[in-house]
C-alpha cells in the first residue's frame, strides 16, 4: 500500500518540478522510495521480509498527445503509443447475393435475389513507441487480445540513426513529406482491417525488447535445440489435423511469427546481431547401455499424428514404420526425429539469414524406467532411466567381472554398435535420403544418413560427428581402441561425402578429452585421442 | 551496388531506371499499365519493358488481387523466369528487378525495380508509384531477383 501512495506523491512531485519527463523520473524514484519503506515496515511488522519488484504503474495505450515524452525502455517493457501519423480510413464496400425465403433453396426463378452491399474499414497509422534502437517488437496487442502479426502488415522501425523513411508514410505524403523519425522506434500498420474491433482504431500495446549494452553483441555462436522435434525447427507453418475439421497448432504456438523458429530466429538475431554460426542438433535415438546391444535409430513421437504439409519421413521411412519413443504418464518422453524435409528446410533458412551451419547428429538415449537391461557397470540392477550416452561401454563393462574390454570381444562389440553402412549406400531421394545397404539401424547409418542429407541441402560449414561417447572411446580391444578407429574411419567416409570445404568436428566429452587414466594413475595412455586423429591440442580433423 | 563491367548491360541498367522513373507519382490500379493513368506493381515492369523493347513479350492473364494467397501457384515467378534472366538475391543492383514473397512459402505477389543507392521504385498498393528505401523489411521478404536482357539494337 505504501508503495502505491508514494508512487503517486512521486509522479505528483516530478510533475511540479521538472515537467513530464521529471514526472517520470519521479515516479520511478517514488517507486523506489516506497518499496524500501513498505520492506522496512513489512520487516517490523513481518518476519518473513516479503519485497516486491517495482513495476510498471501502469500501461498506458495509444495516445496522440503534442508535447508527450519519448519513453526510453532498457530490457522488456510493455508501453502505449503515441499516434503520429494516419490516413483517413479506407472504405472498401463489398456486394454479396442474398436469396430471400420466397424463392428457396433449388428455386429456378431469379424472383426474391437481391444485392446486399456491406462496408469493411482499413487504417493506415504510424505509433511511436520509444526511443531507438530498440532490438526488437514482439508481442502486440489491440484491445487487450494478442494480435496474430501473421494476419496484418505492420512493419516495425527500431530507431536508427539512419533509419529511412516507411514506404507507405512516402507514397501517401511524398518523398519530401515524409519524415523517417530517426533515433524513434515506430510501427506502421498498412491496411489494417478494423472489423474485429468494431470499426474504430483499437487500443494499442507493445512488449518492446532493447537489451542493454553487454553479453549480447558478443555471441557469435549457439547451439539449437532441442534435436528431437518432428516439425520444430520446420519454416514451413503446420498445424495438426486429429480429425476432419479438427486442428491443432503443431509448430507455432505464438502470435508474432509465422511459425515458432522463425519467431526465435528472429529474436535470436535481433538480440545478437553478431551471432555467425548456429550448431543444429537433430537427434536419433539410441535404446542400450551395451554397446553391442544397442540400436541407433529414428523415432516419432507417435504413429498417428496428422498434419498438413509434407508427411514425416526420415533415412527413406514413413512415420507409421517408424519406432514410437517411450512414454511417461502416457505422454511422450521426448519429441520425435526432425523430419528429413524439415532439416533442409531449415538449414536453407540458417543460410538465408546469413548464418554458418553446422549439423550436429545427437544421439538420444531413450531407455524408460522398467526396462529390464542389464547395465554395463552395475551387475544386478537395471539400466537407469534415460541416461548419458556417455555411460555406454561394453558388457560387462571395464572393471566389471567378466569383462571382455581388452580383448576382440570388446571390438566386436563396438564394430556392433558402428554396423557397416557405406557411404555408397545412401541415395537423395526427394527431400529424404534412402539407405539400401544391409537392414541396420546402426550408428554408421545415422551419421552417413546426416552426411548425405547435408550434401543433398547444401550449405553446411561443418558437421559434428559423435559427442561424449566417453564409455565407448575408452573401451579397449585386442590392441588399441576401436571405437577411436571406428570414428576415425567414418569422419573418412563424411569427408569423402562433404568434401574438403566442410569441416569435421569430434565433440568430446570433457573428461575425455585427456588421457586415458587407469588403475589410480599407473597406466596413462593417449591412444583413444591419437585414434580419433586429433592432434594434442585441437578437437577436429582439419 | 555496381552494375558490373558490361557496358551493353550497363546501358540496359540506366535505361531501366530512368523509364521506371517517369513512372513516379502513377496512381495504383490493379491490373493497369498506363502511365499517367495508373498501375500495379506488375504494370510498372510492364511499362518499363514497353518503354525500352517496345511490344510486351507476352499479355498477362487476368488476376484477383489476393491470386497469391488463394492457394496461387509461383505464375509470376515463371512469368518473370520466361522474359527476364534469373540472378542471385546479393546480386542485385540497379535496373534490376526483385520480386517479393509476404508470407513464407506464399508465391512472389509483389516487385519492384532497383534504382540504386539502397532505393527501389515500386507501386505501392493502394497508393502511387514511389521511390523508396530497400529497407530490412523489404529484404527480407525479396523472394527473387532478375535483370533485364540486352537491348535488342546493340545485342
Amino acid at each position: 500500500m505504501a508503495t502505491l501512495v508514494l508512487q503517486v506523491a512521486g509522479g505528483a512531485m516530478g510533475a511540479a518540478v521538472a515537467g513530464p519527463a521529471g514526472a517520470m523520473a519521479g515516479r520511478a524514484l517514488g517507486a523506489l522510495a516506497g518499496s524500501a519503506v513498505d520492506s522496512s515496515l513489512l520487516s517490523a511488522l513481518d518476519s518473513r521480509k516479503a519485497t516486491a519488484a517495482p513495476a510498471l504503474t501502469d500501461v498506458p495505450g495509444l495516445t496522440s498527445t503534442e508535447g508527450a515524452p519519448i519513453p526510453k525502455v532498457y530490457g522488456r517493457a510493455r508501453i502505449g503509443g503515441q499516434l503520429i501519423w494516419a490516413t483517413r480510413i479506407e472504405r472498401v464496400a463489398s456486394f454479396s447475393s442474398a436469396r430471400s425465403g420466397a424463392g428457396g433453396k433449388g428455386a429456378l426463378s431469379d424472383a426474391g435475389s437481391g444485392k446486399d452491399r456491406a462496408w469493411s474499414y482499413y487504417a493506415n497509422l504510424a505509433v511511436g513507441l520509444c526511443e531507438g534502437p530498440v532490438a526488437f517488437v514482439r508481442r502486440v496487442w489491440a484491445d487487450g487480445d494478442e494480435l496474430d502479426l501473421a494476419t496484418v502488415t505492420m512493419r516495425v522501425h527500431g530507431g536508427a540513426a539512419d533509419q529511412q523513411a516507411d514506404p507507405l508514410i512516402i507514397a501517401k505524403e511524398g518523398q519530401d513529406n515524409a519524415p523517417a523519425y530517426r533515433g524513434l522506434a515506430y510501427v506502421v500498420f498498412e491496411r489494417l482491417p478494423l472489423a474485429s474491433f468494431g470499426n474504430r482504431i483499437p487500443q494499442f500495446s507493445f512488449e518492446v525488447v532493447r537489451p542493454v549494452n553487454g553479453l549480447c553483441a558478443m555471441i557469435r555462436a549457439v547451439d539449437l535445440i532441442p534435436g528431437s522435434t518432428e516439425y520444430g525447427y520446420d519454416p514451413l507453418w503446420r498445424v495438426q489435423t486429429p480429425a476432419e475439421g479438427v486442428s491443432a497448432p503443431e509448430n507455432r504456438h505464438q502470435l508474432h511469427g509465422p511459425t515458432d523458429i522463425a519467431a526465435s530466429l528472429d529474436a535470436l538475431q535481433a538480440l545478437c546481431p553478431n551471432l555467425q554460426r548456429v550448431a543444429l542438433v537433430v537427434s536419433w535415438f539410441g535404446d542400450d547401455l551395451r554397446a553391442g546391444d544397442c540400436s541407433i535409430a529414428p523415432r516419432v513421437e507417435r504413429h498417428d499424428k496428422p498434419t498438413t504439409g509434407d508427411p514425416w519421413m526420415v533415412s527413406g521411412q514413413a512415420r507409421a514404420l517408424t519406432r514410437q519413443v517411450s512414454l511417461i504418464d502416457g505422454r511422450p518422453a521426448y519429441g520425435g526425429t526432425p523430419s528429413d524435409a524439415a532439416v533442409i528446410r531449415i538449414i536453407h533458412e540458417l543460410v538465408a539469414r546469413g548464418l554458418a551451419v553446422t549439423l550436429y547428429p545427437f544421439v538420444m538415449m531413450d531407455i524408460a524406467p522398467g526396462n529390464g537391461r542389464a547395465d554395463p557397470l552395475d551387475p544386478g540392477s537395471e539400466q537407469a532411466p534415460f541416461p548419458w550416452r556417455g555411460r555406454m561401454t561394453c558388457h560387462p563393462g571395464p572393471g566389471v567381472p567378466g569383462t571382455p574390454d581388452g580383448s576382440a570381444e570388446a571390438e566386436a562389440q563396438v564394430a556392433r554398435f558402428f554396423g557397416d553402412a557405406a557411404p555408397g549406400e545412401f541415395t537423395p531421394y526427394f527431400a529424404t535420403v534412402v539407405f539400401s545397404g544391409a537392414p541396420q539401424w546402426s550408428y554408421r547409418r545415422f551419421i552417413l544418413h546426416y552426411a548425405a542429407l547435408a550434401a543433398l541441402a547444401g550449405g553446411v560449414e561443418a558437421f559434428v560427428i559423435g559427442s561424449e561417447f566417453v564409455g565407448l572411446t575408452r573401451v579397449r580391444g585386442a590392441a588399441g581402441y576401436p571405437a577411436a578407429d571406428q570414428f576415425a574411419t567414418l569422419a573418412g567416409d563424411v569427408r569423402a561425402m562433404l568434401g574438403a570445404g566442410c569441416k569435421l568436428v569430434y565433440a568430446a566429452d570433457w573428461t575425455e578429452y585427456g588421457a586415458h587414466v587407469r588403475n589410480g594413475g599407473a597406466d596413462v595412455d593417449f591412444s583413444p585421442r591419437c585414434g580419433l586423429g586429433l592432434p594434442a591440442h585441437r578437437c577436429s580433423w582439419h | 551496388m555496381s552494375a558490373g563491367d558490361d557496358p551493353m548491360a550497363d546501358a540496359v541498367r540506366v535505361a531501366v531506371v530512368r523509364e521506371a522513373r517517369r513512372w513516379l507519382g502513377a496512381p495504383y490500379l490493379h491490373q493497369a499499365s498506363l502511365r499517367g493513368v495508373g498501375c500495379d506493381c506488375l504494370g510498372l515492369v510492364r511499362g518499363v519493358w514497353r518503354g525500352i523493347y517496345g511490344a510486351e513479350p507476352e499479355t498477362p492473364p487476368p488476376y484477383a488481387p489476393d491470386w497469391a494467397e488463394a492457394g496461387g501457384q509461383e505464375s509470376f515467378r515463371d512469368a518473370a523466369r520466361r522474359h527476364l534472366r534469373e540472378i542471385a538475391l546479393d546480386e542485385a543492383a540497379a535496373g534490376d528487378v526483385l520480386l517479393f514473397r509476404f508470407r513464407p512459402y506464399a508465391p512472389a505477389r509483389h516487385c519492384a525495380i532497383l534504382t540504386g543507392g539502397g532505393l527501389m521504385i515500386h507501386a505501392h498498393d493502394g497508393a502511387v508509384v514511389t521511390e523508396v528505401a530497400l529497407t530490412r523489411w523489404w529484404r527480407r521478404h525479396a523472394a527473387y531477383a532478375f535483370a533485364f536482357p540486352d537491348l535488342p539494337a546493340i545485342r
